[in-house]
């Protein structure tokens, strides 16, 4: 690939990838790992991609599974989500606020100020990572179930299932909130 | 608020930090680089790998048969052990290596050629100025001939090589 095939490749999605990414760790630093570890994947792919579609649906699936392997690890696994475990004070050094708007930790963000903007992040976090990504894809990306199963490499009624399931957990996480 | 109006409100407000933009940029030199060096601990690796087997091979030649893969071709003249330079040259499609030894205290200009095959073993010529070289099995070629002090330059003597080649290689002269 070359190098101004990638530029316009990262420009293109970056924004995508890193939403992803966090809505998946909940953290600004391991976003920022996963982006970087995807395109340095995208970097190191043969790279013979049909069209922007074909691309896009590729770094989706790559950053799903390197947010999978980043918390496959036996350590990870025993941490839990900065929105369960964090103090105050934690919460405001890892405030997901912060990192949805790229501002730097400690300042303040006028976006995230509405409480239910956050919050909705803060909910997707408490769910099961399969969840996330699926309710991610259908609700901002637009993908269809269909769509979705072909991405993520399971069944059409697998999605559907997982739809279903995490729609009631994140209303339920939502009014908790 | 429905569903999908809360993630397009939530998620619209989120960027990439400029400095990862940044940072996803230079993957692409960081990798170049990447490649460079790997390319050189490939070469640097080749290099001690062959040389490793190499030396293996010619200790385990040694210990089976008492002669190893390489041994040096000593020229003697006139009891004197000399470096001469290297030359190569080519001759009826084949290609030579050969020393020319340079002119000898006396004033007498002397050009020595010797050609070996790929194992060669260590050959000691000991001449005279015009007498005729023994030969050891490993080498095929010996030829004595003499040349003119000023014909010693290695690029005079390569054009006129040609020229004397036939008569050196009868022996003549």
């Amino acid at each position: 690939m070359d190098r101004t095939e990638y530029e316009k490749i990262a420009e293109e999605n970056l924004d995508m990838v890193y939403r992803i990414a966090l809505s998946h760790t909940g953290k600004e630093a391991d976003a920022d790992d996963v982006v970087q570890q995807t395109f340095y994947k995208l970097l190191a792919s043969p790279g013979k991609f049909a069209d922007e579609e074909h691309v896009k649906r590729w770094l989706i699936r790559v950053c799903i599974n390197e947010c999978n392997s980043m918390f496959s690890g036996f350590w990870r696994k025993n941490v839990q989500m900065f929105s369960q475990m964090a103090s105050r004070e934690e919460k405001a050094e890892y405030d997901p606020g912060q990192a949805l708007s790229g501002g730097e930790y400690g300042q303040e963000d006028p976006v995230f100020a509405q409480q239910e903007k956050r919050e909705l992040l803060e909910a997707l976090g408490n769910l099961p990572p399969v969840l996330r990504s699926v309710l991610y894809l259908f609700y901002y990306e637009g993908y269809k179930t269909r769509e979705i199963a072909q991405i993520l490499h399971v069944r059409e009624a697998t999605v559907r299932t997982r739809l279903v399931r995490g729609r009631k957990l994140l209303r339920e996480e939502l009014k908790e909130a | 608020m429905e569903m999908k109006e809360k993630f397009k409100q939530t998620f619209d407000e989120v960027h990439a930090p400029e400095d990862l933009l940044g940072k996803v940029m230079e993957l692409n030199m960081k990798k170049r680089e990447y490649r460079t060096r790997n390319l050189v601990k490939a070469a640097v690796c080749a290099l001690a790998i062959t040389t490793g087997v190499f030396a293996a091979g010619n200790g385990i030649c040694y210990a089976a048969t008492g002669e190893s893969l390489v041994t040096t071709v000593k020229i003697m003249v006139n009891g004197q052990q000399i470096q001469p330079e290297n030359v190569k040259w080519e001759k009826n499609g084949e290609e030579y290596e050969g020393s020319i030894i340079l002119p000898s205290e006396d004033g007498t200009s002397t050009g020595l050629f010797i050609t070996t095959d790929e194992n060669p073993e260590e050959v000691v010529v000991d001449i005279d100025a015009e007498t005729e070289v023994t030969e050891d099995g490993t080498v095929e070629e010996v030829v004595v001939m003499e040349v003119d002090e000023e014909d010693v330059n290695s690029a005079k003597y390569e054009k006129k090589e040609e020229a004397n080649s036939s008569a050196d290689m009868d022996g003549t002269e």
